[in-house]
């Protein structure tokens, strides 16, 4: 991963970066990797919702 | 204090006395407020004095992590980012140890943004070339070292429980939700808890009864009855079922670390709790979930002020590139990580089933140098920052109530035992961890006097 392969999601992200910030990014992505591969690699059963924060309230 | 016994006023001179002292040394406050304090102590010795004692923190000096709001002082978050942030508003939980009584000291020191280093480096009371853990790194160090009867810190994947284990105090994170983060900065939503250290858990236990309770303010708070913590503690360990998870948490640890910890448990054992193997299959694969959960809440918080040329440039470059890192976390892995939450919950919940606590290692290592930035653990490398929240996150993604007790000591550094409860039963891993006091006495130690000890 370098940086000029970053540069173009952070423009699509609206967060454009130096080259030295987005080297520094990539290195920190290096190191997640691995990490963040297992967990897309993960099978989970098709029923488990993601734990996000939404709760309706009947309106008084 | 009730009996007049023992006068606020002195106790609190007592308390800035040492601060002055040993803080040259220590670095746990980034701010002091002696007169403040000292204008409490005086009013709480009046009220006392008239027959109005309001319980048993009144007249007590504590410090509160630099990420509580408290009008009147800066509340910074350790960052120069935030230097001259004032409050307009009290966090709830300052409110209810305020109407409590308690007397404050000061901010006790933390990481930048709960994330980075602190200016200048807190030391360990127990090795003052070491770390006393972070992010809560101040509060544990001023309580390690008598500066103050109990701080508060806040814990996003161990920084109560780690700087508890680190500097030989109690930590206690609670059930998410049990103690209001209204008025704590946020560092991950989903992830973050506030809590106390304490020396002893008699102590944690007082002060969750006054800081525990639903807040409207906080959408996280839970409608949940508060528990008789005190009440509870005394009821001993005999028939408590212990669990013992097989999977990650005795993982790659230092040797010394094991040793303390497994004799933890055997003395659980010998008190009259039983011990049982239990299972968490996926949670050794958590730790990716964790981190993009982490790192894009993290930058959702921070993105205004990282967009402002000003302010971007007071991060330090550290903290700024992690911040910056978490723009390109993915909305897929972000929501496949909080699926995979809710897979943990499901499993950590059978892992449950026939027993009433967990108990692991609160961390696989000792306080580090402050100058290192990565540790050999079992013959292998490894960033201090990646090694020492592996055995305190999975509590926080699963949101269940943690507290980290002093277990012993290796080679002079303290070693923390974790217990682990069910959701909203905090009062049995509070029995536990005081039924072990009980029986140990390791929390009675003191480290040597810090002053003109060779940092």
């Amino acid at each position: 991963m370098t940086a000029s392969e970053l540069a173009a999601v952070a423009a699509l992200a609206g967060y454009p970066l130096s080259t030295a910030h987005l080297e520094e990014v990539a290195a920190i992505l290096a190191g997640m990797m691995e990490d963040i591969q297992r967990l897309r690699d993960l099978d989970l059963p098709d029923d488990v919702e993601p734990i996000v924060t939404f709760r309706v309230e009947p309106w008084a | 204090m009730k009996s007049g016994a023992v006068s606020p006023v002195e106790l609190t001179r007592a308390c800035l006395d040492r601060i002055e002292r040993v803080e040259p040394v220590l670095h746990a406050f980034v701010s002091v407020d002696a007169d403040g304090a000292l204008q409490t102590a005086r009013a709480a010795e009046r009220e006392i004095t008239a027959g109005r004692h309001r319980g048993p923190l009144h007249g007590i000096p504590i410090a509160i992590k630099d990420n509580y709001d408290t009008v009147g002082v800066a509340t910074r978050n350790g960052s120069q980012v935030f230097a001259d942030r004032m409050p307009r508003q009290d966090a709830t939980t300052w409110v209810r140890l305020k109407d409590a009584g308690a007397v404050l000291l000061g901010k006790a020191t933390m990481s930048e943004a709960a994330w980075g280093v602190d200016f200048p480096p807190v030391r360990n009371p127990w090795d003052v070339r070491r770390n006393p853990g972070l992010s809560s790194g101040g509060s544990g160090a001023a309580v390690g070292a008598g500066l103050c009867f109990m701080a508060m810190g806040s814990d996003t994947g161990g920084s109560i429980r780690i700087p508890a284990g680190l500097s030989g105090v109690v930590g206690l994170k609670a059930t998410y939700g049990r103690v209001p983060r209204t008025g704590v900065i946020p560092h991950t939503w989903s992830l973050d808890h506030a809590g106390p250290l304490t020396r002893r858990v008699e102590d944690a236990a007082l002060v969750l009864g006054v800081i525990a309770g639903h807040d409207v303010n906080d959408v996280g708070s839970a409608e949940v009855a508060v528990g008789e913590y005190l009440g509870d503690l005394k009821r001993g360990l005999h028939g408590m079922r212990i669990g013992l998870p097989r999977e990650h948490f005795w993982d790659r640890m230092e040797t010394r670390v094991e040793t303390v910890v497994r004799q933890a448990v055997r003395d659980l054992e010998k008190a009259g709790a039983q011990l049982n193997q239990v299972s968490i299959p996926h949670m050794a694969g958590a730790l990716g979930a964790i981190l993009v959960i982490e790192m894009a809440s993290v930058t959702a918080w921070h993105d205004k002020y990282l967009k402002q040329p000003d302010r971007r440039g007071k991060y330090t470059p550290e903290v700024r590139a992690l911040m910056d890192t978490g723009k390109f976390i993915f909305a897929t892995d972000f929501l496949k990580a909080q699926r995979l939450r809710r897979v943990l919950v499901d499993e950590v919940r059978a892992a449950f089933d026939g027993v009433d606590v967990l108990a692991t290692p609160t961390l696989p290592l000792c306080a580090w140098d402050v100058i290192e930035s990565h540790v050999q653990i079992a013959g292998q490398p490894e960033h201090v920052l990646h090694a020492c929240w592996r055995y305190t996150y999975p509590w926080n993604l699963t949101g269940l109530p943690a507290l980290s007790v002093p277990c012993g000591f290796a080679d002079g550094l303290p070693v923390g035992l974790q217990l682990i409860g069910r959701p909203f039963d905090e009062a049995s891993i509070l029995r536990v961890g005081h039924a072990y006091q009980e029986a140990t006495h390791w929390h009675e130690m003191r480290p040597p006097d810090p002053v003109g000890r060779t940092v």
